[in-house]
């Protein structure tokens, strides 16, 4: 930033840092090998099992999981809470993230610890914590019955209301992070040349932060949407009568009935749908998102 | 390989329980066992545990489970067992049994003087305590001068306004319903094996869903809404409530239609330590002094009926299978959930949804 409009003309920068040479590859060998035995090679299992009936192939545990009743519901459901909880997250946190890149580094450390603490602990708590504020005898139902605004306790708790309540506050801090470190690398100082050549602020923001800050939210929109795919002991806790995510109904085949073929199916299902979802989303915007990581210095 | 491969693939998953398995193997005779953590798992140190290995030598290491079948399979098909002792409850123990999962229990080690019974002495497990899903009320939300009797007054929504909870199962529920409908305790699952049962149950399940804030998933959860008055009448196990009584919260337990559950320890098949493994289970879980301390620290009583000579009437009439209380519930039928859950599961998730 101090060194003026840094804008090289050939994009030489951008070029060296997008190909790393061949002969540093092996960096990746010890990640690539634990990929392998953790993930590659489990999830292909479950892929076979997926697919194994009583007699050889078939189909049948996918039939189950995608034909017409409860799980195919819940399938749906978990993607369209997912879908919502990622959008809020984004929603509430670019004005954060927003701050946070612009305010001095000293405090930037403070309000960056303030953001990551509640990353430090378990979910579970965090959950719990939830279930005292909007219980029936909680903290928002006595002071609504305390200064009288209701008669009788609200159902705030049990709802789905709660689930994307808890849902965003465990995820908020990750999409903060995302939108956070895509906009400390735009250049401050194309803003400050729209200023010059007579742009309101606001219009300096949609014009050049907005455009260049917007591969960081997609980002951090698909990180959150496939961790809320995931999600597992929120609803359960929170969630209504009615709240099952994916999650849930698989470890229910898993340990509960052992119909691991089902099981097997539903995770295949929910694994296909994420990537397909997140595969969507950046094709889509692709263009957003070449953006995004050169700061407008190209 | 493809043994390999799924050692591999599961290794992750239970390397917690192996590292400790292999720490205890290194160290002269031991036994592993599987077991739920938390209180029941202190009360087993000490009153078991501990004192069998200062007079055995023989080393007991207790690895957590929540999920135990699934892990049997797990240990079975990779046939990597890291377990002698494992809890085999609900439709662990049919299953189990039926996939051959087990190495028989040998009862003239066990139970050489035929104390317990048939309900606890299983070819392949024994019943080493047995615990309740009873019904908790709390007494300060009750209508005034009403009294609380069971089934029947948790489905009267009307005489008893409330939030209520069930667990996330249809394992009980069902039974719950049928009682509510009318049935007899000792007579629930020839009703539900009738050709209707299940239909029945359901469309009584469908009259009380209203009122169900919430379907608790784990043994905590229906505790905590009592405690915190999210809901007035909640299932839960009876050892659970007493906790809260202890506490005291106004709770009762009611004891009526009340599903006893036998919580069964099985020997794994290709357990290490098959020997001592049948030795604790007599050490522990068949001698009546050790049996009664347990059912003093927590609130779960053994089958063997020497246990009702130890204790106290008070201390009696607060476990599950003191007579009083045997007689007004049902025992929950592990094989016929281990043969339908599949199938009633499906339909259960369907019903919750509409």
């Amino acid at each position: 930033m101090s060194d003026g409009i840094p804008m090289p003309r050939d994009g030489t920068v951008a070029t060296r840092s997008k190909r790393a040479p061949l002969s540093s590859l092996w960096l990746l060998a010890p990640a690539a090998v634990l990929f392998l035995f953790v993930f590659i090679l489990p999830v292909g299992e479950v892929a076979l099992w997926s697919v194994q009936g009583e007699a050889g192939l078939s189909a049948e545990h996918y039939e189950a999981a995608l034909g017409a009743g409860p799980y195919r519901t819940i399938l749906l459901g978990t993607l369209q809470l997912s879908f919502g909880v990622a959008f809020a997250c984004v929603l509430v946190g670019y004005p954060a993230a927003y701050f946070l890149a612009s305010c001095r580094p000293r405090n930037r450390t403070l309000l960056l610890l303030l953001i990551l603490t509640p990353l430090w602990v378990s979910v579970l708590v965090r959950t719990f914590g939830w279930i005292v504020v909007l219980g029936r005898e909680g903290l928002v139902n006595s002071m609504l019955i305390g200064i009288g605004a209701v008669d009788g306790p609200l159902q705030m708790l049990y709802t789905r209301g709660a689930v994307y309540i808890a849902m965003v506050q465990v995820l908020l801090p990750v999409a903060i992070l995302v939108m956070f470190s895509t906009m400390t690398t735009i250049n401050r100082s194309l803003l400050m040349a729209s200023r010059i050549l007579g742009a309101t602020p606001w219009r300096g923001f949609v014009h050049i932060f907005l455009p260049l800050s917007a591969g960081g939210a997609i980002n951090a929109w698909m990180l959150t949407f496939v961790l809320a795919l995931g999600f597992f002991i929120t609803p359960a806790l929170v969630g209504g009568p009615k709240e099952t995510m994916i999650a849930n109904l698989i470890a229910t085949q898993i340990t509960l009935t052992l119909d691991w073929g089902l099981g097997s199916a539903l995770g295949m299902v929910l694994v296909i749908a994420g990537f397909a979802v997140v595969g969507a989303i950046a094709l889509l915007f692709r263009r957003v998102t070449r953006l995004s990581g050169h700061g407008g210095s190209r | 390989m493809k043994k390999l491969l799924w050692s591999l693939s599961v290794g992750a998953a239970i390397v917690g329980g192996a590292s400790d398995a292999v720490l205890a193997q290194s160290a002269g005779k031991s036994i592993t066992i599987a077991n739920y953590g938390g209180a029941w798992a202190e009360t087993l140190n000490r009153i078991c545990i501990d004192p069998f290995t200062k007079e055995t030598g023989v080393t007991v290491t207790q690895a957590a489970t929540e999920d135990s079948l699934a892990q049997i399979r797990v240990q079975q098909t990779t046939r990597n067992i890291l377990w002698d002792i494992a809890p085999t409850e609900r439709s662990g123990l049919p299953v189990s049994s039926k996939n051959g999962w087990l190495e028989p229990i040998d009862w003239s080690v066990v139970d050489p003087e035929n104390k317990l019974p048939p309900v606890a002495r299983k070819q392949y497990a024994i019943g080493a305590i047995a615990y309740s899903t009873t019904i908790g009320v709390r007494t300060d939300k009750l209508p005034e001068g009403k009294t609380f009797g069971g089934w029947k007054d948790f489905w009267d929504v009307k005489s008893f306004p409330g939030p209520r909870t069930l667990r996330n199962s249809p394992a009980e529920n069902l039974e719950f319903a049928l009682i509510a409908d009318g049935v007899k305790p000792s007579e629930v699952y020839d009703v539900l094996r009738s050709p209707e049962g299940v239909d029945r149950a359901f469309k009584k399940l469908d009259e009380i869903k209203p009122a169900i804030t919430v379907w608790w998933t784990s043994g905590q959860q229906p505790v905590q809404l009592l405690a915190s008055g999210e809901v007035f009448y909640a299932t839960a196990f009876n050892g659970r409530i007493q906790q809260l009584q202890k506490d005291k919260l106004p709770v009762k337990i009611i004891w009526n239609g009340g599903s006893l559950d036998v919580s069964y320890y099985s020997i794994v098949k290709g357990a290490r330590n098959v020997a001592d493994a049948q030795k604790f289970m007599k050490y522990c879980w068949n001698t009546p002094s050790r049996l009664a301390e347990i059912a003093r620290a927590m609130p779960y009583s053994s089958f063997n009926p020497e246990i009702y000579k130890i204790l106290s009437t008070d201390e009696a009439k607060e476990l599950p299978t003191s007579p009083a209380n045997l007689d007004v519930q049902f025992a929950l039928d592990s094989e016929y959930w281990a043969e339908n859950l599949p199938r009633i599961q499906k339909r259960w998730e369907a019903w919750r949804l509409q």
